[in-house]
């Protein structure tokens, strides 16, 4: 299951996903970002046509009647990319309540109410599973005029850090990446100047590509990760070594 | 993990978590050079991968001195013409506690742990930034750079590692030469089943995951590491201990 799955980070793993066989059920309120995720999808030999759902991430009853239906149509539930995001850009002192309470709603709130509605399945079902978070490198450091952003991140990577430590004896692991600067279009709203100025302060000298994003998501996916949980795995070409965010 | 066509060397190699990554690799498809220095170990470890069908070369090497470092990456680079992965593996430990510790003890192990580290990194820098694509150093440190008790020198040697490998990712960004370090937790190796059975489990009792790790659990992650799956991660400490905070 991958939410936020109709752009940027989540189309990206969903295709990554796809072409490793993955059975998918992907989730947004997008229903066209959705339909056009499911069609390059599709693009791949052999793979099928995902599962999709219009999901509001802070509906909580509307999450847990889909993951309800998602593990009723398949296989158990093997692993969770809770990925829907937003970013705005607005000074803090400018920052309006309401901006504030919809950033933390759904990129933190949100990520809970998905976290908690799969691994309650996963531990229904009896079955080890793989959860993962899209934090990001402002769980770690602070931007410019993204206070919500950052709050949202930050409590982001401790409820990852919570639930490893709670879903272990499970058998489920939970670990975050932390993208950096990826050229999606969460990104968009940053001006050229600020890329002219930030890309060059990046110790590997280039802005990130959501699939290199992706191919991160699905190491941690994989066997290969299977002693690591807790885990933040930052993506971000070394920027937390040198840049101003 | 897919490393088709790469060339990696591996210090350490002969046993625990250094020759687990030199299979790993191996089996990924990288040709491996290894060094270790146990000479039955090289020996061995070089036979039973190659059965197996590897492309693995095994040296007599120790990392505290640095031509016998530097040598074996030569090697690599004059058969394969590159070196994409260096491994800095080879540790020792000689565990007492501060106030006992003899400057022996403190020297020889900053001398294989953190000195021969900076002499396979220097190394591998020096070819990494000579070449089209650069190349991933990776570094295995241990959960217990943030201090450790009867570790004094071992987590000094650990930290150190850390220090090397974030500048290490700073000075060799702009030539695409990545440096990440691992920190295993707790890994059933030989170094920690000379633990008494008293002390082992009062370890894995606080492992979330219940269990120790394998020196699979630490390889599977260098090859991911090694890939150009991880070609935007540098810069990064990342810990494979089931969960256990040190």
């Amino acid at each position: 299951m991958v939410t936020g799955a109709a752009s940027g980070i989540g189309r990206a793993v969903a295709i990554r996903l796809a072409a490793e066989s993955w059975e998918l059920a992907l989730l947004d309120l997008d229903e066209d970002g959705l339909a056009e995720t499911a069609r390059l999808i599709c693009e791949i030999p052999g793979v099928g046509d995902p599962a999709r759902y219009a999901v509001d991430v802070t509906d909580a009853e509307r999450v847990d009647d889909v993951v309800a239906d998602i593990a009723s149509r398949a296989d158990p539930i093997a692993a969770l990319v809770s990925n829907a995001g937003v970013l705005t850009v607005v000074p803090v002192l400018d920052l309006p309540i309401e901006q504030w309470r919809r950033t933390i709603d759904i990129n933190l709130t949100g990520s809970f109410i998905c976290t908690r509605a799969v691994a309650r399945e996963m531990v229904r079902a009896g079955t080890s599973g793989r959860i993962v978070t899209v934090a990001s490198v402002h769980s770690l450091a602070p931007g410019t005029n993204v206070a919500d952003y950052d709050a949202s991140k930050g409590g982001l990577l401790m409820l990852t850090r919570a639930l490893a430590r709670e879903l272990a004896p499970h058998g489920i692991t939970v670990n975050a990446v932390g993208p950096g600067l990826i050229l999606t279009n969460l990104a968009g709203g940053a001006s050229e100047e600020y890329l002219d100025h930030i890309v060059p302060t990046i110790p590997l000298r280039r802005a990130g590509q959501p699939s290199d994003v992706a191919g991160v998501v699905a190491f941690l996916l994989g066997q290969d990760a299977g002693y690591m949980t807790g885990s933040l795995l930052v993506v971000d070409g070394g920027m937390l070594l040198t840049a101003d965010l | 993990m897919n490393l088709e066509g790469k060339t990696a060397v591996v210090t350490g190699g002969g046993r625990g978590i250094g020759k687990a990554i030199v299979e790993e690799l191996a089996s990924s498809g990288a040709a491996v050079f290894f060094g270790d220095v146990v000479a039955e170990n090289v020996r061995d470890v070089a036979a039973e991968l190659r059965d197996k069908g590897f492309v693995v070369e095994g040296a007599l090497s120790n990392v505290a001195n640095k031509d016998e470092v530097e040598a074996l990456v030569d090697k690599a680079v004059s058969s394969y013409g590159r070196l994409d992965i260096m491994v800095n593996s080879a540790g020792i430990n000689r565990d007492t506690m501060l106030h006992k510790m003899t400057d022996e003890q403190w020297n020889e192990v900053l001398a294989v742990d953190l000195t021969g580290a900076f002499y396979g990194t220097r190394k591998a820098l020096q070819v990494m930034r000579q070449q089209e694509g650069g190349g991933s150093i990776i570094a295995i440190s241990s959960l217990s750079w943030r201090g450790s008790l009867g570790q004094g020198n071992y987590a000094s040697a650990k930290a150190g590692m850390v220090g090397l490998m974030l500048t290490t990712a700073r000075e060799g960004g702009r030539f695409a030469v990545r440096a990440n370090a691992i920190a295993p937790g707790f890994i059933d190796t030989d170094m920690t089943r000379g633990l008494t059975p008293e002390m082992w489990e009062t370890v894995v009792a606080r492992i979330p995951l219940g269990h120790a790790g394998e020196p699979a659990d630490v390889a599977a992650l260098v090859a991911f590491l090694g890939s150009d799956a991880a070609k935007y991660i540098t810069g990064q400490v990342i810990e494979v201990g089931g969960g256990l905070v040190w």
